[in-house]
């Protein structure tokens, strides 16, 4: 059953899963850290963070929308396409 | 040869008029140059007692430690005070293990300082600059105190000061245990890239066996104060042979929720230290038992290259067997 272990969709849930040391394999540390708290950056909180981020993630924060049938995700990337591989889309 | 040699080493405690606490019971390890020893065990096995001996920051009861062919407890004060470059630690809590009054520049270059490897202040701070770039953190840091950076960032400061003095070998005494996955995935990087770039050795204690996994060339599992099992890591991961390393690596939780991992439960809770069972250390709690197995001591025997085994009953019953015999 495709899940967000097995499929993530998020840049950020693909880099956390990448972290977990699995042998044999060469770990992908995330980079940066969470930003500040209290001088948050504008747009996507994850934009200094993100090796896929463009203008509009540099503006305008995301916010969360259905991808495919029971999964959501707060991006704006267009990741329906690309979990698609796997499920069928929310009609 | 091997760089540190822990021989037949028995450590107690005992508090005052208390009980007597074996915390290490026999253990022997050896570790190359450059390569990396992982001890697991779950909390009270003993594997930091491991990692003080190891250091000489305790002294055993009986049996030796030696680095690079140098008995530790036969060095004077001073030559033990030298090798102090040569062996440094890193400790699982990155914040308490750093004086939260001084600047993390000082705590870097303290041991520079305390064993007078440079003349000049300025060479002490350039080594402290490069000693913090090695570990990734800005050199601006160096003003800061130990209160104003991340966990990760702490646990930086931690291995810079532990590589300023270029030591050969490094205790890493669960050196992640306290940080979230992300940042672990960065020390553990870190880790990994400073062994390369200076031919380090680490014993790496951990109770987290996918860490222990991943950075490890051969482990050995700890059990109440001895090394039930030790072998290269894939070895032991292919073909773990002692009933107590089976039930930890089927103990452990997969990062993928789809893989199902067969279960080898062990019964009851780790006996109490100070009152050692006679015979295997795990006889009570072990689903393979016989009566043997409670009369006398058990040692460590090869069952092949590398990979020994502290268990009666290995080649008794083939492996395959026996999981099917034990599933529930």
């Amino acid at each position: 059953m495709p899940d967000v272990f097995s499929n993530p969709a998020h840049p950020y849930t693909k880099a956390l899963i990448q972290s977990v040391p699995r042998a044999g394999e060469p770990l992908i540390p995330l980079t940066g850290r969470v930003p500040d708290l209290i001088d948050d950056p504008p747009g996507c909180p994850y934009r200094d963070r993100c090796e896929r981020a463009y203008e509009r993630c540099l503006e305008e924060v995301p916010t969360m929308r259905p991808i495919v049938s029971s999964r959501a995700v707060s991006c704006h990337l267009d990741l329906i396409e690309e979990v698609q591989a796997d499920v069928a889309p929310v009609d | 040869m091997s760089l540190l040699s822990i021989d037949n080493v028995i450590k107690t405690f005992q508090r005052g008029r208390g009980p007597i606490i074996h915390a290490v019971n026999g253990v022997t390890i050896n570790i190359a140059e450059g390569e990396t020893y992982g001890l697991i065990g779950e909390s009270g096995s003993g594997k930091s007692t491991v990692g003080r001996l190891a250091m000489g920051l305790l002294e055993p009861d009986s049996g030796s430690v030696r680095f690079d062919g140098k008995v530790l407890s036969d060095l004077s004060r001073s030559a033990r005070r030298k090798l102090r470059s040569d062996m440094t630690v890193v400790f699982q809590e990155p914040y308490e293990s750093l004086n939260p009054r001084m600047t993390v520049g000082s705590i870097v270059a303290e041991p520079l300082v305390i064993q007078g490897l440079e003349d000049s202040r300025s060479a002490v701070r350039d080594r402290a600059f490069r000693a913090l770039e090695s570990v990734q953190l800005e050199p601006s840091l160096a003003k800061r105190h130990p209160r104003d950076l991340s966990g990760g960032q702490q646990q930086r400061v931690g291995i810079a000061r532990a590589i300023i003095t270029r030591p050969r070998f490094i205790v890493l005494d669960e050196p992640t245990s306290s940080l979230d996955v992300s940042v672990q995935a960065q020390i553990l990087t870190l880790l990994s890239e400073l062994q390369s770039e200076y031919g380090l050795s680490y014993l790496f204690i951990s109770h987290d066996i996918h860490t222990v996994e991943w950075i490890s060339d051969r482990i050995g599992i700890m059990y109440l104060g001895q090394i039930s099992e030790t072998a290269p890591t894939t070895t032991l991961f292919d073909n773990p042979n002692h009933p107590y390393t089976r039930a930890l690596l089927s103990a452990r939780l997969s990062p993928d929720p789809t893989v199902s991992i067969e279960r080898f439960m062990l019964g009851r809770e780790i006996p109490n230290p100070t009152q050692l069972p006679a015979g295997c250390f795990l006889s009570g709690r072990c689903p393979m038992e016989i009566d043997k197995c409670s009369e006398s001591p058990v040692e460590l025997e090869a069952v092949s290259v590398n990979h020994r085994v502290a268990c009666i009953r290995v080649g008794d019953i083939d492996s395959e067997d026996l999981t099917a015999n034990l599933r529930e």
